[in-house]
């Protein structure tokens, strides 16, 4: 009898080690490389939703990594509006004027969404930024996945905490929540669709929402994607934001 | 000497109701004059207490970058070696608040409706010796615990909220992260400070220093004085001097844009002096020519009775400047009752007053102000002026001989 | 009775000491009087004036919820068709004209720092018709209607060392909550004499602005001049009832608190006006009074000779009257013509109370307000005194006992 039991006990002890034991860290590192890509060029839209308003703003791009990027307009109202972004530098342009964003400007919202130059624009790695942990698993939509806690020690880290669901099959990171310093959920962020390109699934449609003001949410998405592909030289620089 | 200066004063006595309309004249003229100045200095005044009392204290030191930004506020340019100046300035025994202030949306949860605002986070028993916020509290009082927020009546209408709703505060803390969090209103203010009361919200600095992350620091320190600002500044800038990039700003300093108007009101008190100078002129003259030449033959008679001419017209001078004096004085009189009646019930504007802005910060009752300067001015302008004044017909009557103006005796009598 | 006028003739042009000073007396308490309220009318123009030019207009229509928000300028509250407003509401009676206005924030990026300013987009011809702007060109041209050209204040110039000919390159939101940028070509620097205007503004043809925040054919407020500034009120009445519901038009007198300010200043100087009154009443009376002593002998020769009481008073009134009605005239009038031509000429504030009457929203020249009620009234005023004060002392005068006055030699 005491032989059995030992055996279901030493059977049990093991089961858990079998499954990939991956830390945070880990889920996060592989996420990010889930979503980096060499190069980027695409085409996209973003639905902004101001309680009774609606604006419909549609672009292309391309970008290298998390370096470099370039995104142009295509929408009537904001036709030919162009930024450039290299490293740490904005540009804005329209037609042939451009001028340049500097410092806390940076935190301003793009175009009235509830993303933020920032927001896009962060060249740092969350894995360098942040302390994963894995605080459970859950399912979203079809996807079961891991919770991640992301807490941050350096002080300027944009949010104070994170936490990112992330599936467990392919990484991508299906839900977002941005806490303030003081605990209060601030954005929230959804995957609402994802693209397999190149073997990858990549999320190619996202929902932002701004958790302290009703009603103000905006979805982001990309309609043609294509990943490292050559992009023309030039590309990303001050004279191609005046063309 | 004296003689001519009794003879003028009787010469006045001998014409009382004629004396006393001119010195009517010259008083109100110097009442006139004295009211202006009054309420102008007054509300110069309760202009720049406004500023004191609300905004800007009597002086401020903080980070010299903090002061020099002016397209944000830069939370992150602290006070270095706080607890060295705080000593310094309780050794000077002055009164002194420390201030976090910060550039935040106050954001209505229910309705979604945000506006931009200055946040302060103060420490409630000292801010009640430097400002006078505290008294412009209706309901609630000044913020001390947890996360209580003083917004302006103004700010209240602004988001449709009253006492006991929420309000999210959405800053970013000193290093650049974004925090948001709710407070709850505890108490509404309203100060006769329009800029105040349009911008700014306050919290406790124990809650802005959680909410910005600032681990202790603060931006700046508030000091109240009775002293020349200018002067007090200077020495604290000097005992202060070691301390990196700390610097000290007066109120004059931090409201460059109040400063420009105080001066425009110097005009207007120019002006006032001008017109009340004219009619003093005018008065004075027409009384003075009268009273030469109705007394031509008495000026006769005084010559041949062996005065020269400069005694004669001394004795003119005399008489006008002593009808100067005597109207200055009354005019005195007059103006410190008009002063002190204005001062101790006011003149009531309040049907007129919507909210006065741009620049400006008065309240609704206009009161006056004591302007020994002016007043004493006043005074001795209208009795050198008026002692002056004579001096021309004088000196024409003296020109004609002794003869001609023995023969128009008779005429005038 | 004509007895008695021609003595009173006879007697002013007897005395001419004593007529010249009493008429000049008179002379100058009205034309003080006169000038004085001409001035502080000026005065008080001059500030509505400003108001009114650069603020409010005689009647200001917006949306609703612009006004409500007004504190972050929110750009998509916004007036459609402008022309065809415009056209509806000239037509509406003591409407002048109409122009439109849109006031941006907008940021600049100068000596490689953002910064963060006002943006004015105006029809530069009508602005004409009652903005002095383009007569405070210091340097360059003012705008055109279509060119690319922007005024800068020269405060603004000077703090960031720009010239005409120079490009400025603005960031603005639009109405669609994104952003634009637009670069703009000095064409002129304008000093204005405010010093917020000097220091911050930046004003361009209003086409330019509708591009810049993507406005179409829209504005952020239409100004309406009147042909009679008191008639704003039916003006706003008339106009918000045929705006369409989420416009709403108000009379400067409900905008800000230029009327405020105004009847509070008004009431103060109304004070010391009444004071002032008094003062020139006082001067008169004591030249009168002068007279009168010195009369009291003749007083009683007079009556002496046979002259009733009430003629002899009648002879004072008479000779008070003729001198008041020949120095309130002289004075009313002189006072009219100089406060005339001051209201076309202007004082200079600034060489009189030097700089920074402009911080009252008070510019450097100002134009007296010359009204003939003003001169009427000083005449009035003059004759009233006079006559009233010259009766009283003549009353007590002509009490005296005649022997008594006779002995008063």
């Amino acid at each position: 009898m005491k032989k059995y039991i030992l055996f279901f006990f030493c059977l049990f002890c093991f089961i858990p080690t079998v499954a990939a034991e991956l830390t945070g860290l880990e889920i996060l590192k592989k996420m990010e490389d889930n979503s980096y890509a060499e190069t980027m060029v695409y085409t996209g839209e973003f639905v902004i939703n101001k309680g009774d308003r609606t604006f419909v703003k549609t672009f292309k791009g391309s970008s290298v990594g998390d370096e470099k990027a370039f995104v142009e307009f295509t929408n009537r109202e904001d036709f030919g509006v162009k930024y450039l972004k290299i490293e740490d530098e904005l540009w804005i342009a329209e037609d042939e004027d451009v001028i340049k964003i500097s410092g806390h400007l940076l935190k301003r919202s793009i175009m009235g969404s509830d993303f933020s130059f920032e927001d896009m624009m962060e060249s740092q790695k969350l894995s360098e930024m942040y302390e994963a942990t894995i605080a459970g698993e859950e399912k979203i939509g079809e996807e079961m996945c891991y919770i991640l806690d992301l807490e941050s020690d350096k002080e300027d880290a944009p949010y104070a905490r994170q936490k990112i669901w992330v599936g467990k099959e392919n990484f991508v990171p299906y839900k977002y929540e941005f806490y303030a310093l003081s605990g209060r959920l601030m954005k929230s962020a959804e995957v609402l669709e994802t693209r397999k390109i190149k073997g990858k699934d990549f999320p190619v449609k996202i929902k932002m929402t701004d958790e302290l003001r009703k009603g103000s949410s905006t979805v982001f998405e990309l309609k043609d994607l294509e990943l490292n592909v050559k992009i023309p030289e030039g590309t990303f620089s001050r004279q191609n934001l005046l063309k | 000497m004296k003689f001519l200066f009794k003879l003028g004063f009787k010469n006045l006595l001998r014409y009382k109701e004629r004396t006393f309309l001119t010195c009517l004249s010259l008083a109100i003229g110097v009442c006139i004059l004295l009211f202006f100045n009054g309420m102008l200095e007054w509300a110069d005044d309760a202009s720049i207490r406004n500023l004191k009392k609300y905004e800007t204290a009597s002086m401020k030191i903080g980070n010299s970058e903090f002061f020099e930004e002016e397209n944000y506020i830069p939370v992150d340019e602290v006070i270095r070696g706080r607890k060295k100046i705080e000593k310094i300035l309780e050794e000077k025994g002055l009164e002194y608040t420390p201030e976090i202030k910060f550039k935040a949306s106050l954001i209505n949860e229910v309705t979604g409706d945000s506006y931009p605002f200055f946040g302060m986070g103060i420490e409630a028993e000292s801010h009640r010796k430097v400002y006078d916020l505290y008294e412009m509290v209706y309901e609630g009082s000044l913020p001390e615990n947890g996360n209580e927020i003083l917004i302006s009546k103004n700010t209240a209408e602004l988001l449709d909220v009253g006492i006991g709703d929420y309000l999210i505060v959405e800053t970013d803390t000193k290093t650049g992260a974004h925090n948001a969090d709710a407070f709850k209103i505890t108490a509404l203010f309203e100060t006769p400070n329009p800029e105040v009361n349009k911008n700014f919200f306050y919290i406790s600095i124990d809650a802005a220093n959680t909410l910005l992350a600032m681990g202790g620091d603060i931006t700046l320190i508030s000091i109240k004085t009775e002293e020349k600002a200018e002067t007090l500044s200077r020495e604290i800038k000097k005992e202060i001097g070691d301390i990196e990039g700390v610097t000290v700003k007066t109120w004059g300093e931090l409201a460059q844009d109040y400063m420009d108007i105080r001066e425009g009101k110097r005009g207007g008190t120019s002006m006032m002096l001008m017109m009340t100078f004219i009619i003093i002129a005018v008065g004075i003259a027409n009384t003075m020519n009268m009273a030469v030449f109705e007394r031509t033959g008495e000026t006769g008679m005084m010559r041949a009775m062996g005065m020269t001419n400069r005694e004669i017209i001394l004795n003119f001078i005399f008489e006008s400047g002593g009808l100067g004096l005597m109207g200055g004085i009354m005019g005195l009189v007059l103006g410190a009752i008009v002063t002190w009646y204005l001062i101790q019930y006011g003149w009531d504007m309040s049907n007129y007053v919507g909210d006065i802005s741009y620049g400006y910060r008065v309240s609704a009752v206009f009161r006056s102000k004591w302007d020994f300067g002016m007043m004493i001015t006043a005074v001795i302008f209208t009795t050198v002026s008026a002692s002056f004044i004579s001096i021309f017909p004088a000196r024409r009557a003296l020109k004609r001989s002794i003869a001609e103006t023995l023969k128009s005796a008779g005429k005038f009598g | 009775m004509k007895k008695i006028i021609e003595l009173g003739f006879k007697n002013i042009f007897r005395n001419k000491r004593r007529t010249f000073l009493t008429i000049t007396a008179v002379f100058f308490a009205t034309f003080l009087v006169v000038i004085f309220k001409s001035f502080i009318g000026g005065l008080w123009d001059n500030a509505l004036n400003n108001a009114i030019m650069l603020e409010t207009g005689h009647v200001k229509i917006a949306h609703k919820k612009y006004l409500e928000k007004e504190k972050i300028q929110p750009l998509e509250y916004y007036v459609y068709e402008v022309d065809k407003q415009i056209e509806n509401l000239e037509n509406l009676e003591n409407v002048d004209f109409a122009t439109p206005r849109i006031k941006a924030p907008v940021m600049l990026n100068l000596n490689d720092k953002n910064y963060y300013t006002q943006l004015m987009g105006i029809d530069p011809e009508k602005e004409k018709r009652f903005n002095v702007i383009h007569e405070k060109i210091v340097e360059g041209e003012y705008l055109s209607s279509d060119s690319k050209g922007i005024l800068v204040g020269s405060g603004f110039a000077e703090k960031f060392d720009l010239h005409t000919g120079q490009k400025i390159t603005l960031l603005s939101q639009t109405i669609y909550n994104s952003i634009s940028v637009e670069s703009f070509k000095i064409k002129g620097i304008f000093t204005y004499g405010i010093k917020a205007l000097d220091e911050r503004l930046l004003i361009a043809p209003i086409v330019r602005v509708q591009d810049l925040v993507k406005m179409g054919d829209g504005t952020t407020e239409l100004l309406l001049l009147l042909d009679d500034r008191e008639k704003s009120q039916a003006v706003e009445d008339k106009a918000n009832s045929i705006l369409p519901g989420e416009y709403i038009a108000k009379s400067w007198k409900e905008q800000g608190n230029y009327y405020n300010m105004i009847r509070i200043a008004s009431q103060i100087y109304n004070v010391v006006y009444f004071f002032f009154l008094l003062l020139a009443s006082f001067v008169i009376i004591n030249t009168i009074l002068i007279s009168v002593y010195e009369r009291e002998r003749e007083i009683g020769a007079l009556t002496a000779l046979g002259m009733s009481q009430g003629e002899v008073l009648g002879l004072f009134v008479t000779e008070a009257g003729i001198l008041s009605f020949i120095g309130s005239l002289l004075g009313s009038l002189s006072g009219g013509l100089v406060s005339y031509i001051l209201s076309r000429v202007g004082i200079n504030t600034l060489a009189l109370f030097g700089d920074t009457m402009s911080e009252m929203n008070i510019s450097n020249v100002i134009y007296l307000r010359a009204e003939w009620q003003t001169v009427i009234f000083a005449f009035i005023f003059g004759f009233l005194v006079t006559i009233i004060f010259a009766s009283i002392p003549a009353f007590k005068a002509v009490k005296v006992d005649p022997i008594k006055a006779l002995r008063a030699t």
